[in-house]
């Protein structure tokens, strides 16, 4: 009698472990998908945050005092890029190369659409030309981009009672400010 | 011998209902989670990128000339549209340019398509004074998605005030 209680005792102690282990399983396997289904979110939150602040860092850029329009152009303007400003820190950009830690800053007019080959501005085609390189021509490395408001200054030729009026008036394009980092260790 | 045989058949039948009974407990609370999970609204990013296109869009300058001969930005053409005044030197109704000038810019810097990121987007201005509200634009492109990046903008005064929504769906 008594190796017959024991037995059946064992058997429930086998039946309980069992039990045991299989919904420790249950759970383990559900909380392993529910950790890879948050941990995938969290990835795709931080690769988010990243492209964010990649562009917040290129609107530092354009609203930095070198770029922005100022109060130039009727108020102040957020994410608005002086393109006059930037031809003239073109011509000065030796002084400047190492100023934003970047190997490049690209400036690129988006609309109207340049329907043309790309063309560069110089002093002689400006402002009928797609985009500007500071630094470096090179386009290597990462770019981080953002949208930007092209702004400048052009001479408006009016007629007045047969008499002509030379008047500067304001003129805003839409571009984008391209930035790229370690062009130079590729 | 016979009595034993139905108190262990009993005991058996209970510990299968208990067992039952953990299962579809266990069952419930899955399935509860998994609709929690699924019923979580949409994902929304109010976007930098989306902002700052919007922006610029804004300070754009228009075809639409005003009485000193100077073009209209895009935010003083919502003005002239909300207003129905008319371009000074070409006559042209400056909600039909305020409509073209921005279905041509949203879709040169947002190009969508099923093989790019961006599906689909929409663009809506509205104004209202305090009484009624108006659409000046309405432009829609390519497909809605569930997420998308979103811009929403509203300047005005008082009781006249502009909505812009952007919404460029991923």
């Amino acid at each position: 009698m008594k190796t017959k209680k024991q037995n059946k005792a064992q058997m429930k102690i086998q039946q309980m472990s069992f039990m045991i282990i299989a919904v420790f399983t249950f759970f383990a396997v559900v909380g392993m998908m529910v950790f890879t289904i948050k941990l995938n979110s969290i990835r795709i939150s931080a690769d988010e945050l990243e492209a964010q602040n990649a562009k917040l860092l290129a609107s530092k850029i354009a609203n930095s005092p070198e770029f922005s329009c100022g109060n130039l152009y009727g108020g102040s303007k957020t994410d608005c890029v002086d393109l006059d400003k930037v031809m003239a820190l073109k011509s000065n950009i030796g002084k400047y190369s190492n100023f934003w830690g970047a190997s490049n800053i690209e400036i690129r007019k988006v609309y109207p659409e340049w329907i043309w080959e790309d063309k560069e501005c110089t002093p002689n085609n400006y402002p009928n030309c797609s985009m500007i390189h500071l630094i470096t021509p090179s386009e290597k490395g990462e770019g981080k981009y953002n949208y930007v408001s092209l702004c400048r200054k052009e001479i408006y030729r009016k007629k007045i009672d047969g008499r002509t009026f030379d008047e500067v008036v304001d003129k805003c394009e839409v571009g984008q400010i391209i930035v790229r980092y370690g062009g130079e260790e590729e | 011998m016979k009595p034993i045989k139905k108190k262990n058949n009993s005991r058996g039948q209970n510990e299968m209902v208990g067992f039952g009974l953990i299962i579809v407990l266990v069952a419930v609370v899955f399935i509860v989670f998994l609709s929690i999970y699924i019923r979580k609204p949409s994902e929304t990013i109010v976007d930098h990128e989306a902002n700052s296109f919007v922006q610029s869009l804004l300070q754009y300058t228009t075809v639409c000339e005003e009485g000193d001969f100077e073009n209209l930005t895009v935010q003083r053409l919502i003005s002239h549209c909300k207003d129905k005044d008319i371009c000074y030197s070409n006559g042209m109704d400056p909600c039909i340019v305020l409509n073209n000038t921005i279905k041509d810019l949203v879709r040169e810097s947002w190009r969508v398509g099923p093989e790019n990121y961006i599906k689909g987007y929409s663009f809506t201005i509205n104004v209202s004074d305090g009484n009624s509200n108006e659409q000046l634009v309405n432009i829609k492109e390519g497909v809605t998605t569930r997420n998308y990046r979103l811009s929403l903008q509203d300047f005005g005064k008082g009781w006249d005030y502009t909505v812009i929504l952007f919404k460029a769906y991923t």
